[in-house]
């Protein structure tokens, strides 16, 4: 088939559309849906700027088809807020100045908030190895762990 | 958006098979995607059809049954390298998905993919080749049995026919005294390719000579192999520093490396010696525990 | 870790010196933030650019009649649709190729489409015929005699002794060298090599573009200057200033690589065929066969010593590889032959650079142009000296760097000089005499040096709104730094006592913004900055003149604090900022505030440079210091840093958590360049790793947490003494991890990256 009709749940928000079976669930959701929080900077499942949660998995949406998220739920950047209140690992972020141009923030923090649910108390080596998927060229990476060790702290009290 | 192919989605491995035999060869499996969508990109082998095996219900799992360990083909590698089962028994596995890419990356591939796409870098594969592991293949027509070792032919080519897929993996479980291990070697410590690769397994009798040995290469020739004089140097023996310096030096001349952007050919070369020596040590250390 | 060396007696201040978060922030953490690669407008054709499929030759024919049949597409340009000017510093780069040819990046034609896919196939159906010519790709080749002309229509500099493919050639000379080494007890040689690595910036090139009827062009663009490049739009278009509005978007990274037209113009003139807004994105492989990248230099030095340390003489000689154009290659000449010598106090200095074409990627701006590169010769050859000397690294760069009072090398006197301090620092957090090392562990040092690019114009408009509140409108881009999302904000807090929640602040625009030259040369902080603070001064004095009148007194006798105006003896004699703002409606009009800042050029010696030099001054130049641990896998060649201690001189950190994230950052940026960087081309002049898998930059796994600290007090001509900050740290790290591999091995790296391959070649060839 060259066109499928998915039902694709995004934020908690269900989303019936027929795509072209070659369409990219990273287009999916910025082009076809419109929510750009979502960022690309490869294509090749390399850099992790298009993380996003799929059925609560931390994945580079770049790589996916769209038509293979069929029945899904997807987590964005733009569901973490929850009725106007930041998420925890957002308000560290903006404390800890752990953005810098802010185009990697996105998948860091879908990466993170898997990380914390997983693991609230992470070591910083752990946090480095869940994070490696995750290309900043900014940062130096100090400020994001510095932001993900005080969003450990603050959510477990 | 992509280039174009055709799209089907297969209830079964029956049905899927049979889509690869009406394409001839010109269709390809997707379940990861990791490697599939990059390639299709890339225009590599954009294939006319293409099959999401997804959704088929079954094949992820890792079991024992009997003295055999089984591995559905849609086990991701996060999977593995979270199984306490394989800790325990097949920690080469494990050692295989640690530096493999990136976290969202191993929760796509799966084994069956990384096999089955066949690089000559694949990181699952020398393990598998050591491991002494055979795949379980089906199509509509029948069901065989190919051990691993009989199924690599060349860069990215194996020996499955056009409409056979790859059910499960069954390794045997090794005695207990035995270790195995893989050691990589790469710049970065993720999102990199395997310069060069090395598996081994050991198997000690009562008096700690080596009653079995295995060395399985990846990355340095055109499909991952058996390291097999180098093996044979070390069967029968006492392991002493010397002994493995000496496979390690073997395994080198056994290895067919190439020269590309990531490494030259030389670097290659050098870099399996010292792996097989930190190998086969690896190995050691996980008979005696 | 934070560690601050601070001036006992600095003021107290309110709100710079803060740590506080930037007004972006919210915008970016919850996706809002519209990107280059985010924007999209009613009816957007996406664009898609041919790029040459040979690095060197000419353009015979190009047939576009498939392309322009397929169903969809709704334009295709080649250089016949563009005017015939050539841009660049040496006048040598066209827009479109018209005949020549450079390198495989050079533009041939570009589509617009009714979507990216029928772009992509519209780009495949164009027919070109190419003539080849021999591909260069080293400097070395392109000065033989019988190799080709790369830019046939350039003169090479009449004073070059060297002519070949030659396009700017520069010289630093004072005292005699030669007599120098004759009377120098010891005499150190070498040479160096660094690689070329792309800025790496996460959000590739993106732009779009939208004529209007009357013609006039508004563009959208990931971008670190709008002004900058609707100046090169209206120079290279032929379209009147002001019917070009630039606007900046969030921009994901740019490091100095997005400070000249790519996409643009291919989106300007798709929009004027085509009458709808085009987009143009580049993929990574395009960045990575296309952009402006940092480029390689070679160094040759020598150095006459004697056996106190000190550095008598020093002789360099360098070699620019500047790529199919001048471009940046210019400035990193000027560099070259300037910091190549190394911010040493020397009597005796010759130094020659040469900058070559060759058939690649030309060379951008890339952070500190020309430094890194200079610092990985200077620095690692200053180690060599030392070694050679038998003083230890650290102290010998003690007896011999500038301090107040010294002369550069051109002859600048020197002040505000914070290396010794940031030597003393560095030495202090690292610890550096007690560092315990285990086997094959060493410890490097680095300087790395930088300025201020002041003469860059800053422009910023303070005005208060009618219930006290403030907007701040500047030009300022920011492309990451926090200069102006943070910094700006804070800097109007300060002199105004309005809390930093009640200023807003826009920015970049160029129709209704003043002029601000670029997020580049770490200047934002140093000039707009200072704008800024002038337009609220302008802004607090009128208030201070409408306060008067209700409170009686005189100006001078009032202060502001926390949102009102009181008199300074007696602090329950005041009136809230509100109040005043809210009767300025009626009475003297909005409190508007507006200022420009460039600054001059420090003095210099004119007789010290020759060739192509045309500036021979540093303002506020500035330092970075850092250490390296690390550990070296004999076997492999696989060095890990286990250790990075970072510290630099920043004069007054206005926004420290801005500050520390340019150190750490720009430290990790540096020692990917160190460790895995380069940009690797084949025989015919193609890029072999234009992909992220290949050119690999540092993930959290290859770096450790940056220990960063800086050093206040040796203060600028920036608001309240600061000087550039983001740009230095990205320096020393090629050099104080080479420094750090020779002190683990007794091997000594020459060329970058010291990758595992290269370490290991070094081992082997011992």
């Amino acid at each position: 088939m060259k066109n499928k009709k998915i039902n694709i749940t995004i934020n908690g928000q269900k989303h019936e559309s027929t795509v072209s079976t070659k369409l990219l669930l990273l287009d999916f959701i910025r082009e076809n849906i419109n929510m750009t929080g979502t960022k690309w900077g490869c294509l090749t499942g390399d850099c992790g700027a298009c993380t996003i949660l799929l059925n609560g998995i931390p994945v580079n949406s770049c790589i996916i088809l769209a038509v293979d998220a069929d029945d899904s739920e997807i987590l964005t950047v733009e569901g973490l807020a929850k009725d106007g209140q930041l998420s925890q690992i957002q308000k560290s972020f903006i404390e800890k100045g752990a953005a810098q141009c802010g185009y990697c923030t996105p998948g860091f923090l879908i990466s993170s908030k898997y990380l914390l649910d997983k693991k609230p108390n992470p070591t910083e080596d752990e946090i480095r190895y869940q994070l490696a998927g995750n290309l900043c060229r900014c940062t130096g990476y100090n400020k994001i762990i510095d932001a993900v060790i005080d969003a450990s702290k603050k959510r477990s009290s | 958006m992509l280039y174009d192919f055709d799209y089907v989605e297969a209830k079964s491995l029956d049905q899927a098979s049979s889509f690869l035999s009406k394409h001839k060869g010109k269709a390809k499996l997707y379940a990861g995607g990791t490697d599939q969508v990059v390639d299709i990109r890339f225009k590599n082998q954009i294939p006319e059809l293409i099959v999401n095996i997804n959704k088929i219900k079954g094949l992820n799992y890792i079991k024992q049954e009997n003295n055999f360990l089984k591995i559905g083909t849609l086990t991701n590698l996060t999977q593995i390298q979270q199984s306490s089962l394989l800790q325990s028994t097949f920690p080469s596995l494990i050692d295989a998905t640690v530096p493999f890419a990136s976290f969202q990356i191993r929760n796509r591939a799966t084994i069956g993919g990384n096999i089955c796409h066949s690089t000559p870098s694949a990181d699952m594969a020398p393990p598998m080749l050591v491991l002494n592991s055979s795949a379980k293949v089906v199509s509509s027509e029948k069901e065989r049995n190919i051990p691993l070792n009989e199924f690599f032919s060349g860069p990215n080519q194996n020996n499955l026919k056009s409409d056979e897929i790859v059910k499960e993996f069954i390794l045997p479980i090794p005695p207990k005294k035995s270790g195995n291990s893989y050691l990589r070697h790469s710049s970065r410590g993720a999102l990199d390719i395997a310069v060069a690769g090395v598996a081994c397994y050991l198997e000690l009798d009562d008096k700690d000579n080596v009653k079995d040995a295995k060395i399985s290469l990846g990355a340095v020739a055109p499909k991952p192999i058996r390291a097999l004089r180098s093996e044979n140097i070390l069967k029968g023996k006492k392991l002493t520093s010397e002994l493995i310096l000496k496979t390690s030096t073997m395994a080198v001349s056994e290895a067919k490396p190439i020269s590309d952007v990531r490494s030259s050919l030389e670097y290659r070369k050098k870099i399996t010696g010292v792996l097989v020596k930190r190998a086969i040590n690896l190995a050691l250390e996980r008979c005696n525990n | 870790m934070l560690l601050k060396k601070g001036v006992l007696n600095l003021p107290k201040y309110s709100a710079v010196g803060k740590r506080l978060p930037r007004k972006d922030a919210f915008n970016v953490v919850t996706g809002a933030a519209l990107y280059g690669v985010d924007i999209s407008l009613p009816g957007m054709l996406y664009g898609k650019i041919l790029f040459s499929k040979i690095a060197h030759g000419r353009l015979k024919k190009i047939n576009t009649k498939k392309a322009e049949n397929l169903s969809g597409v709704r334009s295709v340009i080649t250089h016949k649709d563009f005017p015939d000017v050539v841009t660049g510093t040496k006048n040598d780069k066209p827009l479109f190729s018209r005949n020549k040819i450079y390198h495989k990046g050079d533009r041939i034609a570009a589509v617009a489409a009714d979507s990216l896919e029928i772009a992509e196939k519209a780009i495949s159906l164009i027919d070109v015929e190419y003539e080849t010519l021999p591909v260069l790709l080293d400097p070395d080749d392109s000065i033989k005699d019988d190799s080709p002309v790369i830019h046939e229509d350039v003169n090479p500099p009449e004073w070059s002794p060297i002519k070949k493919n030659v396009c700017a050639f520069y010289t630093i000379k004072k005292g005699n060298v030669d007599e120098a080494f004759k009377k120098s007890d010891i005499i150190v040689e070498d040479f160096f090599e660094t690689s070329m690595v792309h800025q790496g910036y996460l959000e590739p090139h993106a732009a779009v573009a939208q004529v209007n009827n009357l013609d006039e062009v508004t563009v959208w663009s990931s971008t670190q200057t709008p002004f900058g490049l609707r100046s090169e739009l209206s120079d290279s278009l032929g379209i009147p200033l002001n019917k070009i509005r630039f606007i900046h978007t969030y921009t994901g990274g740019g490091f100095g690589g997005k400070l000249s037209l790519t996409v643009e113009p291919a989106c300007v003139v798709l929009s004027q065929k085509t009458g709808r807004a085009v987009k143009i994105t580049l993929t990574r492989e395009e960045e990575l066969i296309s952009t402006n990248p940092r480029v390689t230099v070679k160094f040759h030095l020598k150095s006459g010593l004697n056996k106190k340390g000190k550095i008598i003489a020093r002789k360099v000689k360098s070699f620019v590889d500047a790529g199919a154009y001048a471009g940046s290659a210019t400035g990193v000449g000027r560099m070259s032959v300037d910091l190549g010598v190394g911010p040493y106090n020397i009597e005796n200095v010759d130094s020659e650079c040469y900058v070559v074409y060759t058939n690649k990627m030309s060379c951008g701006a890339f952070r500190a142009p020309g430094s890194p590169q200079a610092s990985f010769a200077s620095e690692s050859h200053t180690d060599h000296c030392a070694k050679k000397v038998g003083i230890d690294p650290l102290d010998f760069r003690l007896n011999n760097v500038w301090v107040n009072g010294s002369y550069s090398h051109t002859g600048q006197k020197l002040e505000g000089i914070g290396l010794k301090d940031s030597l003393e620092q560095i030495e202090k957090d690292s610890d550096w005499n007690n560092i315990s090392l285990a086997k094959n562990q060493g410890k490097g040092v680095a300087i790395g040096m930088w300025m201020t690019a002041g003469s860059l114009e800053g422009g910023a408009w303070v005005k208060m709104n009618e219930d006290g509140s403030v907007s701040v409108v500047t030009g300022a881009c920011d492309s990451g730094s926090g200069a102006t999302w943070g910094g700006l904000p804070m800097i109007a807090s300060e002199e105004l006592g309005v809390p930093l929640d009640k200023i807003s602040i826009y920015i970049a625009d160029t129709a209704n913004t003043p002029f601000d030259a670029a997020a580049d040369g770490s200047r934002t902080t140093y000039c707009t900055g200072n704008a800024v603070k002038d337009a609220a001064i302008q802004v607090r004095n009128k208030l201070f003149e409408s306060a008067s009148k209700h409170l009686d007194c005189n100006s001078n006798d009032l202060e502001i604090y926390d949102g009102v105006i009181r008199i300074k003896n007696n602090i329950d004699n005041n009136v809230p900022i509100s109040v005043l703002a809210a009767e300025s409606k009626t009475a003297g009009g909005q409190f508007l505030g507006g200022a420009s800042y460039v600054f001059p050029s420090p003095e210099y010696d004119e007789s010290t440079v020759g060739g192509d030099m045309t500036s021979g001054s540093f303002i506020a130049p500035t330092f970075a210091v850092q250490v390296a641990v690390v550990e070296v896998d004999e076997e492999t060649g696989l060095v890990k840093t286990i250790r990075y201690v970072a510290t630099q001189d920043v004069g007054f950190a206005v926004n420290p958590i801005g500050v520390e994230g340019q150190i750490e950052g720009g430290a990790v940026q540096g020692l990917g360049q160190a460790l895995m960087e380069k940009v690797v081309y084949g025989e015919e002049g193609e890029t072999l790793n234009p992909n992220l898998l290949d050119y690999k930059m540092p993930t959290a796994l290859d770096v450790p947490y940056i220990e960063s600290s800086y050093v206040e007090g040796n203060f600028a001509d920036g608001p309240y003494g600061s000087k550039g900050v983001g740009e230095p740290p990205i320096v020393p790290p090629p050099a104080a991890v080479g420094n750090a591999i020779y002190h683990a091995t007794g091997i000594r790296i020459r060329k970058l990256p010291l990758d595992p391959e290269t370490v290991s070649s070094a081992f082997m060839s011992k």
